[in-house]
């Protein structure tokens, strides 16, 4: 009994842990026993070639793709078999790599659907009023990631970067525990890296943080480890100053296989 | 925005007085069924313009309203205030299952899960006779009276379905506005990113298809006062695709063009008869040209001419306020 207490209260200060986590497609791995432990607050990325199996360890996580095996804990809760609304609800939010957001719904509109989602009531059949809490908490996240200005502009006419800060904001709407960001710098301009990283900074320490990222700028300076995936395997885990040393992770990046 | 409201208002006015100068013929036999076959197709611009999923069961469910109203009024005696609470929880019950059935599929495949339940219940309706009459149907419906009046003589039933048509069109485009408007706008857009919001989408999908229910549940019960009677015919495969044709006829996407498309179908099959015998083919013609030359339906070709109007007419005008809109 004791020791059952005990191992829970070890995974409970787990803000995400996947143990042993495989996904087939037919005859191919995407993602092949992979075991991973974030900390509350901490800041992960995750890096590896084209094909690493990067997104499709977000999506299981997320809950679109149900994994062939192992075992995914959100703060110590066992959601392997959550749909992914749910899983959504207890705190998890995420970005995709081409940004997803909806063309023909209003920047404000947007956001207002990210902040209801995580609410009781979120099908209600009562317009929203100026005054009610959704829509200040909307015109802050504008704020927030830089689109004030474009709040009554339709999702759909943004540039590239404006649609990965809309986003950004919708992901951040739902006041994430974990926030899982798939290559947030992607097609960004200088400039718009920059303001990134700093949006990444600012954020709350308290919300856990895991990204890919390509650029090794980006990832280095945000996360405080790195985990290095390959051909579905996680070959490497350590702080930045160590994966950049590693001998393995330089043969994949830059020796082929 | 404010010419728009000036056009809306002169159209509720002309609509408002049209009994006053328009002829009998007109309100009773071409407005009157514009406004509930359009209340019908509301339904379907519902569920297609906001929630992308194309549904042909509308008529069906507008039938099973009917037949739930003649079946307590007429096989069970009861009051005609049963008869519609029925006719509506009827249709509304209806379109809950078959929106648990069919919401899995999208597309082409809803739309033809769609027609299959629509069969049905056609079926059902043919060949059972102690509670839909079989072939014949139930005959000898009668609408309500209010103060020694039927609620379908001419006028009063123009004005009450001007009424519950103005009234379902308002509750529609508000709709567009609320949080359960905005989701199913998003989920006909990305329901996948609309579920990694925390939305369960299947059931916002059902919630949608049972709200479709009870407004084709609405316009069924002021189709069956009309008629006076309700078998199988009206739920036939016929009466299942006109529903659609008067949608996409008017703009699938429009709450307007669901009237718009009404009006112009039963002004066809009216008219199409007295200079030919192929009304169906009249009505084939006219939808194969709405969707060859305006997707977007008539609703579309009444908002670029408009849009063009406004700027013709503020170019000569006010020169001046035109980079204002």
């Amino acid at each position: 009994m004791v020791t059952v207490e005990l191992h829970r209260s070890q995974t409970a200060a787990r803000a995400l842990e996947l143990q042993g986590v495989s996904r087939r497609f037919g005859g191919l791995v995407a993602v092949r026993d992979v075991s991973l432990a974030l900390e509350p607050g901490e800041r992960r990325a995750i890096i590896g070639p084209n094909g690493a199996g990067k997104t499709t360890l977000f999506n299981i996580i997320t809950g679109e793709l149900r994994p062939t095996a192992g075992i995914i804990r959100f703060f110590g809760r066992d959601v392997t078999r959550l749909p992914p609304h749910q899983r959504i609800r207890l705190g998890l939010a995420r970005t995709y790599q081409t940004p997803l957001v909806f063309p023909r719904l209003s920047v404000a509109e947007n956001l207002y659907l990210a902040v209801r989602g995580v609410q009781p009531w979120r099908l209600s059949l009562r317009r929203p009023r100026a005054e009610d809490p959704e829509r200040v908490e909307v015109e802050r996240l504008a704020e927030l990631v830089g689109l004030r200005h474009a709040l009554h502009a339709l999702a759909g006419v943004l540039s590239h970067g404006e649609q990965r800060q809309l986003e950004l904001g919708m992901a951040l709407a739902s006041r994430p525990r974990l926030l899982l960001l798939d290559e947030p710098a992607a097609g960004l301009s200088p400039g718009e890296r920059e303001q990134l990283t700093a949006l990444l900074f600012a954020l709350d320490t308290e919300i856990t943080v895991l990204l890919i990222e390509h650029d090794m700028d980006v990832a280095f300076q945000v996360a405080q480890r790195v985990t290095v995936l390959h051909e579905g395997r996680v070959i490497a885990e350590g702080t930045p100053d160590e994966i950049a040393m590693n001998a393995t992770v330089q043969q994949v990046y830059l020796g082929g296989t | 925005m404010r010419k728009t409201r000036l056009l809306a208002a002169l159209l509720l006015l002309l609509l408002l007085t049209f009994p006053l100068w328009g002829s009998a013929y007109f309100v009773g036999r071409i407005f009157t069924p514009a406004l509930f076959f359009g209340i019908i197709a509301l339904s379907l611009s519902l569920l297609a313009g906001y929630g992308g999923m194309v549904s042909l069961a509308q008529m069906t469910l507008a039938g099973l309203a009917g037949y739930g109203y003649g079946y307590l009024t007429i096989t069970l005696g009861q009051p005609w205030w049963i008869g519609i609470l029925a006719g509506l929880a009827v249709a509304t019950l209806a379109a809950l299952v078959f929106g648990l059935i069919a919401v899995r599929s999208t597309g082409i495949y809803f739309l033809m899960i769609t027609v299959a339940l629509g069969m049905v219940a056609y079926a059902l309706a043919n060949q059972n006779r102690s509670i839909f009459g079989g072939h014949t149907g139930i005959l000898g419906i009668r609408a309500p009276e209010l103060f020694g009046h039927s609620l379908v003589e001419r006028t009063i039933f123009y004005y009450l379905c001007l009424a519950v048509g103005l009234a379902t069109y308002g509750f529609v485009r508000y709709l567009a506005g609320t949080p359960f408007g905005l989701a199913l706008q998003a989920l006909r857009d990305d329901p996948r990113r609309l579920c990694t919001l925390g939305y369960n989408v299947a059931l916002h999908r059902v919630a949608a298809f049972t709200l479709s229910g009870f407004l084709a549940g609405i316009g069924g019960l002021l189709l069956v006062w009309y008629n006076g009677a309700i078998s199988p015919t009206t739920i036939d495969l016929t009466r299942l695709i006109n529903i659609l044709v008067i949608a996409v006829i008017g703009g699938l996407a429009y709450a307007e063009g669901a009237f718009l498309g009404a009006l112009v179908f039963v002004l066809v099959t009216n008219f199409a008869s007295s200079f030919t015998q192929r009304f169906n083919t009249m009505i084939g013609l006219t939808f194969l040209a709405i969707v060859l030359f305006s997707p977007e339906g008539l609703s579309g070709i009444a908002l670029r001419l408009w849009s063009l109007l406004r700027r013709t007419l503020l170019t000569r005008v006010a020169p001046s306020r035109h980079t204002g809109l």
